[in-house]
């Protein structure tokens, strides 16, 4: 497997200003085996960024380590500049990092509007609370709509947004989302991924997300990597990526197999 | 490289033989390596095994000794089939000393209400097993794991009562005496040859189609019912198998020892030694149960001389110190640390 | 008809108690998915616990309470951090050897403490009767019910009105959920356990002052919490509660109506009911159903 340098990259960002999120040299695994051999990635403040490769090629523990979830055996995570490599997911939380989970992560027996406030479930004070309660529900209409409706009985859509919305509780500067497009209808992909770019442009937002699904990820995003082997062999804009033939040819044929 | 590193599992190939193979070559790699994986060197070293068990009580046993290897081969049938049901389709029979109470009832009132001669009534006692089990195992088979668990403890604490209570036709708590037959060589050769018959059985099921099934039901129930196992009917026959043989064992016990009541037959002892052994050996292995019950009968009989109270300190603790350290027992433990030396080397390899 | 009201009376009071015993089971395995085992042994730990106060220090068993639930607690909580935690997303299997492994260990000790000999905590109003409507019942049976309906009313409270009770109620319908918004899961399972088990040291407490009990209860006491369990479904207070009047019901019936064996048939009885229930419902009461840890 020929491993390519990573190409020039893209960025959103001014020159000179250091990006939000920076990967270096990330090593990583489970009981003494490596999965990451050695991880750079950066994420740019207000970019869409998503991470893809096939089956066991590591980019779940990307984020696993990310988040505080493996122990990191080398290299560093910095947010902002602030080194965040062994904080576990609280303090990733009050440091401003949120994780949309692949696995549905709604409390279905509780209401929306429960469950949105569970998102500040680290915040006390109840007039907080209740103000960021009210900004979520501006960005999610949707979901103001059916505020007082048991989150069971939500679409598959609407979950996802829910889930979303709840992340932003805490006014993340960054958004980690695993595989936002599992368990959803293409139309329904887009319809996310569209919000996300809503969010974005509307907050602020910054949002990394790894996707099994490698060409809605890409397609979808502003800038890509290719994780293969616990390595990144490619990166560079979406379409960039999408249009190479090398990343077509060892990369995208897996995707057909979905 | 990458082309020699072994895969921990392949998805859709044949679990039976593989996993057979790794069990029963785990413990020895140090040793002989790959000898042991040769099926005819472990068909003789086991036919030799046996010969040896089969002449030992013609040089001489005392007493003591030969009832010592009937309790190991009496365990060895019990954690066996009970490994059926709970290792093989992964459905934890938590009140299976039911059947062991069955079985010992089954004799006992054959022979005071029928006045059958002991052996007559033997036969019986699987047959009872078989039905109980397919009359509890329909409606609570269909129950998740842990339910089934403990929906069985309930069957078993409440044939004990029934057993109690209904005095006039059991005897209650004052039990059954039989006719004592203090025949300790007769009763070597019968465990011998139930221990046998389950231990060889188990090796054949492994192999068969049947038992494949049975570890689909345990790996994956949905995905098994999907491929159009009808996994009703496999868990059914493993449980009234397992049942079966259960009953069986608890009838020739109930001669050996001549007295039955409610609380010997449906002790609880029985239920923690079954979990202990097995867990101790490996759950879901084919050896595992039989060394597990081997190792813990010889450790408790050389090492431990305890009753009553201390008796269940000590093997509640040594259940709760087999579960944290040693979970997948002493097979399924020797076969991962393979594993993951193996992984540890191949990940060197690859990162160089 | 004034000895079936008088039965159904009775039955309303055990009811109560077997209410708070499974609650505790309900609360642990709604949230964690563990069964407890030694759940039976941990209401008698409470109940030799009471006796023990008021044997050798002369306290009242409902002084002494709050002290044994906050003992209670605290067990629980060690428990659960020390062993329990060890087996939580394993295969059930794992919890249930676990923790029939403590309950093992805490029969024999209680054995080696208090052998085998019944006992009943006996104090000033032992032998005292309430009545109501012409029907009797004597005071620490109705201390029980009344303790039983107290502490259950403060339970919903906590897991409805709590920033705790939300975590508690968060954790036990979705883990991952929890997870990202920052509930800390296994503190949030030692405060479960805890909960539980100060729940059935409490139940034991009032359990000691109305009848005797020795070290062998406790699996029966375990079968009856889980047979209330499954009948009730899984973390559904009101089912729990109703479950257990059914359950107290029929035994005390059985012991009215059914001459000389019906004493005998407490589990035969529950067992032979939740067999009933799961044929009638054969994906088993909370298949498919939501699980929360209150309401």
């Amino acid at each position: 497997m020929p491993i390519s340098e990573p190409e020039a990259e893209v960025r959103r960002d001014e020159p000179g200003q250091r990006p939000l999120l920076e990967v270096r040299g990330l090593r990583a695994g489970y009981r003494g085996v490596d999965i990451l051999h050695g991880v750079d990635l950066t994420v740019g403040q207000g970019e869409i960024v998503c991470v893809v490769g096939p089956n066991g090629s590591g980019k779940s523990t990307v984020f696993k380590a990310l988040y505080g979830l493996i122990d990191v055996r080398e290299g560093s995570v910095l947010l902002d500049g602030e080194d965040i490599t062994d904080y576990g997911p609280q303090r990733l939380l009050t440091t401003g990092i949120a994780l949309v989970p692949q696995q549905p992560a709604i409390f279905p027996s509780m209401t929306v509007h429960e469950n949105i406030e569970l998102g500040m479930y680290l915040e006390r004070d109840r007039g907080k609370i209740r103000g960021r309660v009210a900004e979520v529900f501006d960005l999610f209409p949707k979901l103001a709509a059916r505020r007082s409706q048991q989150a069971g009985t939500l679409s598959g859509g609407e979950r996802r947004a829910l889930e979303i919305g709840r992340s932003l509780m805490l006014r993340p500067r960054l958004v980690l989302m695993d595989e936002p497009s599992v368990g959803l209808s293409p139309v329904l992909v887009r319809e996310v991924f569209e919000q996300l770019r809503e969010l974005r442009d509307a907050a602020g937002l910054t949002f990394l997300m790894i996707e099994q699904n490698a060409k809605s990820g890409l397609e979808l995003s502003d800038r890509g990597y290719v994780i293969e082997r616990g390595r990144v062999t490619y990166s560079g804009a979406g379409s960039e990526l999408l249009g190479d033939d090398e990343v077509r040819r060892t990369f995208l044929g897996v995707g057909k197999d979905d | 490289m990458s082309s020699g590193t072994p895969t921990v599992s392949t998805p859709g190939a044949p679990p039976p033989q593989k996993a057979a193979q790794r069990l029963s070559a785990a413990p020895v790699r140090a040793l002989a390596a790959s000898r042991l994986a040769d099926p005819r060197l472990r068909a003789g070293l086991f036919a030799a095994g046996l010969a040896a068990l089969l002449v030992t009580p013609l040089f001489g046993l005392n007493n003591s000794a030969l009832l010592l290897f009937s309790t190991v081969f009496m365990w060895i049938g019990l954690t066996s089939s009970w490994n059926i049901i709970s290792g093989f389709t992964g459905y934890v029979d938590f009140g299976h000393g039911v059947f062991f109470g069955i079985g010992g009832y089954t004799a006992g009132l054959l022979v005071t209400h029928l006045e059958m001669p002991f052996w007559y009534t033997v036969p019986f006692a699987p047959v009872f097993g078989f039905v109980f089990a397919l009359v509890v195992g329909y409606p609570l088979l269909r129950l998740r794991g842990v339910y089934f668990s403990i929906a069985m403890l309930g069957a078993f604490m409440a044939m004990r009562e029934l057993a109690l209570v209904f005095r006039d036709f059991t005897g209650g708590s004052g039990g059954i005496i039989f006719e004592a037959v203090i025949d300790r060589t007769l009763f070597y050769y019968v465990f011998l040859g139930v221990a046998v018959i389950v231990v060889l059985g188990t090796v054949w099921l492994r192999r068969s189609q049947l038992g494949s099934s049975m570890l689909a039901v345990r790996e994956n129930e949905i995905g098994a019912e999907a491929r159009g196992i009808n996994t009703t009917m496999v868990k059914l026959t493993a449980f009234c198998v397992a049942g079966s043989i259960t009953a069986l064992i608890g009838s020739l016990w109930a001669y050996q020892t001549a007295f039955i009541d409610p609380a010997i037959m449906f002790r609880d002892v029985l239920l923690i030694n079954l979990a202990l052994m097995v867990t101790l050996g490996g759950l879901g292995t084919v050896w595992g149960p039989a060394l597990g019950a081997t190792v813990f009968i010889l450790l408790r009989e050389t090492l431990w001389e305890t009753e009553g109270e201390d008796f269940l300190v000590f093997f509640g603790v040594a259940l709760i110190v087999v579960v944290l350290t040693l979970p997948k027992g002493i097979a399924g433990s020797l076969a991962d640390r393979v594993h993951l030396a193996r992984a540890r080397r191949a990940g060197k390899e690859e990162s160089r | 008809m004034g000895q079936l009201s008088q039965v159904v009376l009775d039955g309303i009071v055990l009811g109560g108690f077997y209410a708070l015993v499974a609650q505790g089971l309900s609360l642990v395995f709604g949230v964690m998915g563990v069964l407890n085992l030694a759940h039976g042994e941990c209401v008698l730990i409470g109940a030799y616990l009471a006796w023990t106060a008021q044997h050798y220090l002369g306290v009242d068993p409902l002084i002494a309470l709050p002290v044994i639930m906050a003992l209670g607690f605290g067990f629980g909580w060690v428990l659960c951090r020390t062993l329990v935690i060890r087996v939580v997303e394993r295969p059930p299997l794992m919890s249930l050897l676990l923790t029939f492994g403590i309950g093992a260990v805490a029969q024999g000790v209680l054995l080696k403490l208090f052998s085998s000999t019944p006992r009943v905590t006996t104090t000033g109003y032992s032998a005292d009767v309430v009545s109501i409507f012409g029907l009797t019942i004597p005071t620490p049976r109705a201390f029980m019910l009344l303790g039983a309906v107290v502490i259950l009313v403060l339970t919903w409270a906590l897991l409805n009105r709590t920033r705790v009770g939300r975590s508690i109620q968060a954790a036990a319908q979705n883990k991952a959920a929890a997870r990202v918004v920052g509930i800390d899961i296994a503190a949030v399972y030692a405060i479960a356990f805890g909960i539980g088990i100060a729940l059935v040291f409490a139940g034991g407490t009032l359990l000691g002052s109305a009848q005797g009990f020795y070290p062998f209860l406790g699996p029966l006491l375990t079968m009856k919490a889980f047979a209330i369990v499954v009948l009730g479904g899984v973390g559904r207070m009101t089912g729990t509660v109703l479950a257990a009047m059914v359950v107290g019901l029929i035994e005390t019936l059985l012991a009215s109506y059914v001459p000389s064996v019906g004493t005998g048939l407490g589990i035969a009885a529950a067992f032979i009911l939740v067999v009933v229930v799961l044929v009638v419902r054969p994906n088993g009461i909370s298949g498919g159903k939501q699980v929360t840890a209150g309401v």
